[in-house]
């Protein structure tokens, strides 16, 4: 890593979990490293740089910019095109700023019934005033702004320019090291076919240590109904493992603890919808007897939608539920 | 293959067939022509009234070779119609015959749209999107496979053994190979056959002496399949032989039948009878020798020593055989219905009995020497039952193991009812009988014939409704051994109850337990569980799976006549083959991206024609392109998109469906009309 001249990095979370900002500390003492090279100049997470120290930086002169999460209000979307006009890098980082991730699952309800739920019937709930974050609203201090709450979730990609996507939920250390590394030193990460970085070419598969009986799936089961044979491919023993429609890169990390693959890295490169691609290849190996059998063993399978687009229902064909507005 | 290639800028084609007025009656020709002449990469395009013709041909050679044309787009009939004669002309003028494209706009619009504006509108799209797909063609070559001149034959019922007779016929070398110890399958059980009222034994003996004494024919009993290697033109077929445990005919074989001390159901004589372990179904059945029944045998010795100690061997090893053929005919037949204990009273009364088991009944060779009996007492009132495990329906007849019910018709089985009852009066004239139907369907040539003559007999028949099935029972008084409840849709729904002393049922027949065979030779079959054909018109007798043929009733019910012809067809399909001495196959196959494919093998469980298998080095998928069908299931499938498939590769299909999906920028005035419409409808 170069020391010559001193790299400046930003750190910023959207509509995330906070993962993918502890991934980064899981590169260990690695981060000293990081640290020599390095200037964190803005880090919501762990330091207290605001909104309008980033504003005062010229444009350009973040080296690297890891953004994580994806966009759903317009507070995002504004740091979002702040930090690509600041940043001469913008990495997004993790499932949620590349797929979605998880919370774009909620781009299958309208942002009427999101804030129906939240704010009316939760059972949980108790709103007599029946009352409602709204962008705009008068108080006797003056007028009041909130972000605006917006209709679906956005990919980082949908939103502003992105020089390198990093999937993963979250990232795991080895490959956000190695990308971080490449950034610091100045030269291009090592991408596949589609430009993603820090994964592989392949699918999960390529990386599963398990081997195949060659046998049908005859019935779905769930990870609380029995305990997997060790060595023998998940799928095949009825856990609806994700690995075959999921782009490599982790290890097969859940796989090895006997955990179904659940398909954190997204669409594998080449793909165009990880849920239809997963789904296509279970046509492959599914044993019905007949179409009524066939149903019957689909209709096991529970949460299509969150099973097969977990992490990436915005980087698929569906993307979101018809708009009520709201959008940028 | 000559080859023009599809290097440089794309040249495309377009020719527009009028079909006659066929296409040109309802699209404007001219009009799409001059929409095609706009579309990108297009250099030429022209309307000709038969482009299949042969001026019609030769204006598309001509028109390669003025233009400098790379692609070629006809728009004309269905390719399946003429696709090959247009890939021919462009081969003829040095293109590759694999970037000539087939636009059907005939079968999809002329024919099918009736609005000139709208027929011309979806031409045009269908012109577009092949002229999009064309830029991205590559050329391809054809494969070519030798073909081993010799064919396997499975199975020794009368379809095997025709199937084998009229390929020996022709010169070519046959392999017959029979699960069981003995040749002639369900024809050895009948007694008489229509429609000729021949012996079925005098019929097969014939058929069996043909093949038999053939040169060319080489047959194993007591044979079965093990598994399979190759594919057309070289199948390889491991067979395990079991012994036969006699190997030289006893001097006195009754002495040795006697002295066996094990005794298993005659399955022959459809449990009529029982038999010794050492046993031989019929005099003069083929292969002559008597045969050991080793799942009742118990190696005592006995019948080694009632037969001096020669010709016996009770501890002969089954030896595995390997059988090379070009091509292979599949004839293992089909079963008869499994009753349930108690359906129809079967199992529960003596006095039911299946139509196969009254064969043997009147077989004067047969279990009872041709007498009608039931536990030694005369027959005197007989009743038919029709359609036992055929037409049935759901709520009405519980499913069988595999949860299916039959719903088709067995067709057999009413001109056999009909002529075995025929063959009962005349021998009988003294016996009632009463024929429970609810359809009668004797559609042979001259079975009619049968269902006259019973009329004329006196057979009562009596029509029930499907929905009430009739119910057997024992007779409440004790006089007859059994009587049948149902109503008669004939008298207007009467309630009747017939008493019987013998119920025969005609049970359906069904497709036999066959998981290894379809697992061997990734066979496709019907929702029947019969093996289905390639196409019932234009394929009748082939499997998808190149190489394969179907004789017989392994296709579904036949009776004997059409078996064999059945059988004769697939003969003459498979000589056609093995005969050409080397087969040329279409170039779609499919071919795996070693960067990309992960080796998740699904493609290799989803292959159906067993095309694909795992390097071991690297543990990713490969594909046998000699065994590759081109049905691009596993381009489908693939989760990571590492298989494409010739021909019809990703960015072929996509550019073909964003240009038939995209806005219509040639009829212009068209769409802007279609707008105004769209808006006056408040859309």
């Amino acid at each position: 890593m170069s020391a010559n001249s001193r790299k400046r990095i930003a750190v910023f979370w959207a509509s995330s979990c906070g993962g993918c900002d502890i991934s980064l500390l899981e590169i260990g003492p690695r981060l000293l490293d990081v640290a020599a090279a390095a200037d964190i100049v803005f880090w919501p997470c762990a330091t207290d740089f605001k909104y309008h120290d980033v504003e005062k930086l010229p444009d350009g002169s973040i080296d690297v910019c890891l953004f994580n999460g994806g966009v759903r209000n317009s507070e995002q979307h504004e740091v979002a095109l702040l930090l690509r006009r600041k940043s001469r890098v913008l990495v997004a980082y993790g499932a949620c700023a590349a797929d979605g991730g998880i919370p774009a699952l909620a781009n299958l309800v309208s942002r009427r019934a999101i804030l129906d739920a939240v704010y009316h019937a939760n059972l949980s709930t108790d709103n007599p005033a029946a009352t409602e974050p709204r962008p705009l609203c008068a108080a006797p201090a003056g007028e009041l702004h909130l972000p605006e709450f917006y209709g679906q979730v956005y990919r980082l990609c949908d939103v502003v320019d992105v020089d390198h996507v990093l999937p993963g939920c979250p990232p795991q250390a080895e490959r956000v090291w190695e990308t971080l590394k490449a950034l610091l030193d100045g030269q291009a990460p090592e991408a596949g076919a589609d430009g993603r970085v820090g994964c592989s070419p392949r699918t999960v598969c390529d990386e599963c240590p398990r081997e195949k009986k060659l046998v049908r799936v005859e019935a779905f089961r769930r990870h609380h109904e029995f305990r997997p044979e060790p060595g023998w491919c998940l799928l095949e023993q009825g856990l609806l493992c994700m690995g075959p429609a999921t782009r490599g890169g982790c290890g097969a990390l859940c796989i090895r603890a006997d955990m179904r693959c659940e398909g954190c890295y997204g669409p594998p490169a080449g793909v165009a919808d990880q849920g239809a691609s997963m789904i296509g290849a279970l046509s492959g190996v599914l044993d019905p007897a007949s179409e009524e059998k066939a149903y019957a063993l689909v209709s096991q399978i529970p949460d299509p939608a969150g099973t097969f687009y977990r992490f990436s229902l915005p980087s698929g064909l569906l993307k979101a539920r018809r708009q009520d507005g709201g959008n940028p | 293959m000559s080859g023009g290639n599809g290097n440089g800028s794309v040249r495309v084609g377009v020719f527009i067939c009028h079909c006659g007025g066929n296409i040109a009656d309802v699209v404007d020709v001219e009009a799409a022509a001059q929409a095609a002449a706009r579309m990108p990469g297009v250099a030429f395009s022209s309307t000709h009234m038969f482009c299949c013709s042969d001026p019609g041909q030769a204006m598309i050679v001509q028109a390669i070779r003025d233009h400098g044309l790379n692609r070629v787009v006809v728009a004309a009939c269905s390719p399946s119609l003429h696709e090959a004669t247009f890939r021919r002309a462009a081969a003829h003028a040095g293109l590759n015959p694999f970037l000539c494209l087939h636009a059907n706009i005939r079968e999809q619009v002329s024919w099918v749209v009736r609005d000139r504006a709208q027929a011309t509108r979806k031409a045009v799209r269908l012109i577009r999107a092949a002229v999009a797909r064309s830029a991205h063609l590559a050329p391809l070559e054809r494969r070519r496979l030798p073909i081993r001149p010799s064919v396997l034959v499975i199975g020794g019922g009368v379809a095997g053994l025709t199937a084998a007779r009229d390929l020996a016929s022709r010169g070519i070398e046959v392999t017959l190979i029979e699960s069981s110890p003995f040749l002639g399958g369900r024809l050895a059980q009948l007694y008489r056959i229509y429609p000729t009222g021949q012996f079925a034994r005098d019929v097969l003996n014939r058929l069996i002496r043909e093949v038999a004494g053939h040169p060319k024919v080489k047959i194993y009993t007591n044979a079965q399949l093990w598994s399979s290697e190759g594919f057309i033109g070289d199948f390889r077929t491991t067979v395990r032989l079991i012994p036969r445990g006699v190997t030289e005919e006893p001097a006195d074989l009754q002495a040795v039948l006697d002295a066996c001390p094990e005794e298993a159901v005659d399955q022959f004589n459809l449990g009529l009878a029982k038999r010794k372990a050492i046993y031989r179904p019929y005099d003069g059945c083929y292969p002559p020798l008597p045969a050991i029944d080793w799942r009742t045998c118990t190696r005592c010795g006995a019948c080694v020593e009632a037969a001096g100690g020669r010709g016996i061997q009770l501890d002969q090893e089954p030896e595995q055989i390997e059988i090379r053929s070009g091509a292979i005919v599949l004839a293992v037949g089909l079963d008869t219905y499994p009753l349930r204990h108690g359906e129809y009273g079967y199992g529960k009364f003596p006095e039911v009995i299946t139509l196969a088991q009254l064969n043997r009944l009147l077989d004067p060779t047969g279990p009872t020497g041709g007498r009608v009996e039931i536990r030694g007492r005369p027959v005197r009132r007989v009743g038919f039952l029709h359609c036992v495990g055929s037409l049935q329906r759901k709520g009405v007849h519980p499913p069988m193991r595999d949860g299916r019910i039959n719903e088709y018709c067995s067709r057999v089985c009413c001109t056999t009812t009909m002529h075995t009852a025929a063959e009962l009066k005349s021998r009988f004239p003294e016996l009632q009988v009463y024929d429970f139907h609810e359809h009668i369907r004797t559609y042979g040539r001259k079975h009619e014939n049968y269902y006259d003559r019973v009329c004329e007999q006196g057979v009562v028949f009596i029509r029930f409704d499907p929905a009430r099935p009739p119910r057997v029972e024992s007779d409440p008084k004790g006089e007859w051994p059994l009587v049948v409840r149902t109503v008669d849709r004939l008298t207007s729904g009467e309630e009747l109850e017939v008493p019987l002393d013998l119920l025969v049922l005609a049970t359906g027949l069904v497709a036999r337990d066959m998981k290894r065979l379809i697992d061997l030779y990734r066979c496709s079959v019907g929702p029947d569980r019969f093996l289905l054909e390639v196409h019932p018109k234009l394929r009748p007798v082939e499997l998808a799976s190149s190489g394969l043929f179907l004789a017989g009733s392994v296709q579904g019910p036949m009776d004997i006549a059409e078996a064999t012809a059945a059988a004769a067809a697939a003969a003459s399909k498979a000589a056609a083959l093995v005969c050409a001495g080397s087969i040329e196959l279409d170039p779609y196959v499919a071919r795996v991206d070693e960067t990309r494919c992960s080796g998740c093998r699904i493609c290799l469980q989803a292959c159906p024609f067993g095309a694909i298998a795992r390097r071991e080095e690297t543990r990713q998928a490969v594909v046998n392109e000699a065994l590759c069908m081109g049905c691009g299931t596993c381009a489908a499938l693939c989760p990571c998109n590492a298989i494409q498939q010739c021909g019809f590769d990703d960015r072929q299909i996509g550019a073909e469906l964003e240009a038939l999906l995209a806005p219509e920028p040639e009829l212009a005035a068209v769409s802007s009309q279609e707008a105004f419409d769209g808006k006056a409808q408040g859309r």
